[in-house]
């Protein structure tokens, strides 16, 4: 929790402007650059049913939340039904409380982790680490973070803003005192190291932790999607499951788990189906010739249940996928922890304040370009580009913002809803402009505009307004 | 813990409905809805299954063989070999592995797989076209250890069970005695990382090389 509440302290400025110095977060972003966006674009034009599928899947979310607490009804019978606990945790710090005594109540010491966002969103590693257990990563990217001890700067590749030196780097300084000492360099010897210390890990933990990327009310199970198959030793080989899911993960039927599933990986990585997709429910059965003895499902709602029936609801469809990271350009050229918490880019950005107040992050939302391909690629629709304006609307009304931007803004909303002063006034700079600039097109110094000609000329306006080019091409078609 | 579930419970109602209670009503239609299992919108492809699953196992970096039922051993044999792997299986069960009299040149463990295991030899529950995913069920005999730590595993899969779509595979478990299943696994390939440097690497966590033994008689 420490290192990430001093991020938090940092002001959201300094960060990116350390982001954007930072070499080797520079270095791994350009790799990293376009080889999600280009892998899901292959892959959505190779589904032609691709947009019919989008609405299915918001369609069965919507109706998931306009339901929600009856659906968590179901899935928890059915859970009980299997064998399997439920708890309920209003926020994080309860939820890490059930867990770790959970863990405490099983005499557990070593505790292996899936990859599980909202497990980052309770702190949860901390909370157990304190009642000393020992808690290892098994995801590679999680891994690699934790090694690191830093957060994931991206919610499906997690060390993303890791390049391979640093990786090698941290590998030799972990791994040598368990006797792995030659410093090994190459991508598949890193991958071939990291199987053979967490296999160790596996095969011994007392209870195993994950995530949820559904939870199906039909059968009461948790669904996981991995590439690795971290997950599913960590659901199979421990003798306690922990499952962590925020309360919108809930769906209905196998059916509906279907339509999600054609849409997620093709999102996230631009693969037509993960590797691995497990479907868990409950502990071993009498019969089973292996299987965890126990079961538990911990249910966090951290300021959930308040998005509902709000100008947010929209934004709880959220499957995880990334692809709104991956294709932001902000979160391109900043990476994830500039954002100051666990959830990045655009979907970051609207869920950050909703879930730890307005006034926690009043930057993020503004840390837009307005592009919308957020909005564009989002496998759930979730509008998140006019999410983030409401946002800023939001923040304008509850005086968030500076009394100074407050003021402009105000001036220049009275300004524009008067079109021929607004005509009158702006002629004026548009003049100017096309004085200093003397035809050579563009301008090398404009007031309070340093920020973008310390790097390239501003481009200078055209002499005429576009209204007045307007007028006078209509007038000669007459 | 009931207090933080009533809590959370009555939050939702409130900003769903404004503090209306829920009526049964909507309960048993909503428990109606889950029980109507019609697949929803599924992407059309014209192929066969056969044809469609080899392609999109091989798309995932799976090897495959077509082989009669009879042929089983001498099919893993000849993979083990090809890979100078020693014939030492942590095997499973199913209709066609069930039938297989195996002889002294495979030495044979029925029980789960380790962090040292080589190979495990199962059977599919079903195998998906559209995808070219392998359908693995617990239960019994049927251990996801095996699918899960071996360098290599060889899956059988019977040809009259490759379906088209995950929705035929989910009629398929609901009629089967042990749903709902405690683990059921989709593998579409081998197990794979793209975590360092957004480069695939294989053999991650899980398997290493995944082949498929079609059995079609």
């Amino acid at each position: 929790m420490s290192e990430i509440s001093s991020i938090q302290r940092v002001e959201f400025q300094d960060r990116v402007r350390t982001a954007l110095n930072d070499v080797n977060l520079q270095r791994a972003m350009a790799k990293a650059k376009s080889g999600f966006v280009d892998k899901r674009l292959e892959a959505k034009n190779a589904l032609p049913e691709f947009d019919q599928i989008r609405d299915a899947a918001r369609d069965i979310k919507d109706h998931v939340l306009s339901n929600l607490d009856t659906y968590l009804e179901l899935y928890e019978e059915k859970v009980i039904e299997n064998g399997g606990y439920v708890h309920w945790a209003r926020d994080a710090e309860e939820a890490c409380s059930i867990i770790a005594e959970i863990c405490k109540a099983s005499g557990a010491r070593t505790v292996t982790k899936g990859k599980s966002m909202v497990s980052e969103e309770m702190y949860l590693n901390p909370a157990l680490e304190a009642v000393g257990m020992e808690v290892v990563e098994t995801d590679l990217g999680e891994y690699i973070v934790q090694l690191a001890g830093e957060a994931p700067s991206h919610i499906i590749a997690p060390a993303v803003h890791k390049t391979r030196e640093q990786i090698t780097d941290l590998f030799h300084e972990h791994h040598s005192p368990l006797g792995y000492t030659d410093r090994v360099t190459q991508r598949e010897a890193l991958v071939n190291e990291a199987r053979s210390v967490l296999r160790e890990r596996f095969v011994s933990a007392d209870v195993g932790i994950t995530g949820a990327n559904f939870l199906v009310a039909e059968t009461g199970a948790n669904v996981i999607v991995t590439n690795e198959g971290n997950g599913d030793l960590t659901s199979s080989l421990p003798k306690v499951h922990i499952v962590t899911a925020g309360i919108e993960k809930v769906i209905p039927s196998l059916e509906d788990l279907s339509v999600l599933l054609r849409v997620l990986a093709r999102s996230a990585t631009g693969q037509e189906f993960s590797a691995y997709t497990s479907i868990y429910s409950g502990p071993r059965r009498p019969e089973d010739g292996e299987g965890p003895e126990a079961y538990h499902v911990v249910l966090l709602d951290n300021g959930r249940s308040g998005m509902l029936g709000s100008d947010y609801q929209s934004m709880l469809r959220c499957i995880r996928c990334g692809a709104c990271l991956n294709h932001c350009p902000v979160y391109g050229a900043i990476g994830g922890h500039a954002y100051g918490w666990i959830y990045p880019g655009p979907m970051g950005s609207v869920l950050t304040p909703l879930l730890n107040g307005f006034d926690s992050a009043v930057d993020l939302p503004n840390a837009c370009t307005l592009n919308g391909r957020c909005k564009e690629v989002c496998p759930v629709r979730i509008p998140l580009s006019d999410l983030l304006l409401k946002h800023r609307t939001e923040q304008h009304e509850r005086k968030l913002t500076s009394a100074t931007s407050r003021w402009i803004l105000t001036a220049w909303a009275w300004l524009v809803r008067r079109p021929r002063f607004y005509q009158a006034v702006m002629s004026i700079p548009l003049w100017i402009m096309n004085r200093v600039s003397r035809g050579s097109g563009g301008l090398r110094w404009i007031p309070f505009g340093r920020g973008w000609t310390n790097t390239r000329d501003f481009p200078a306006p055209s002499r005429k307004s576009f209204l007045r080019q307007w007028y006078s091409q209509e007038k000669g078609h007459e | 813990m009931s207090e933080a579930r009533l809590e959370i419970l009555n939050n939702i109602r409130k900003s769903l409905t404004a503090g209306e209670p829920k009526t049964s009503q909507r309960t048993s239609e909503l428990r109606a809805r889950l029980k109507s299992t019609a697949p929803q919108i599924q992407p059309k492809f014209t192929d066969d299954n056969l044809t469609r699953f080899c392609e999109k196992h091989v798309a995932v970096h799976g090897t495959y063989e077509l082989i009669k039922r009879v042929d089983i051993e001498t099919a893993v044999l000849r993979y083990l070999h090809g890979l100078e792997i020693d014939p030492q299986i942590h095997l499973g069960a199913g209709p066609c592995l069930d039938q297989v009299v195996w002889s002294e040149n495979v030495f044979i463990y029925k029980k789960s797989a380790d962090k040292n295991t080589r190979v495990a030899v199962s059977e599919a529950f079903a195998a998906i076209a559209e995808t070219g995913t392998l359908v693995m069920r617990s239960g019994g005999d049927l251990l996801p250890s095996h699918n899960f730590l071996p360098d290599d595993h060889i899956v059988i899969a019977d040809c009259e069970r490759i379906v088209r779509y995950q929705e035929d595979v989910w009629s398929m478990l609901r009629k089967d005695d042990h749903f709902p299943q405690r683990a059921i696994n989709l593998i579409t390939g081998p197990s794979k990382t793209g975590d360092i440097e957004q480069t695939i690497q294989y053999g991650a966590h899980g398997p290493r090389r995944l082949h498929v033994l079609i059995v079609k008689d």
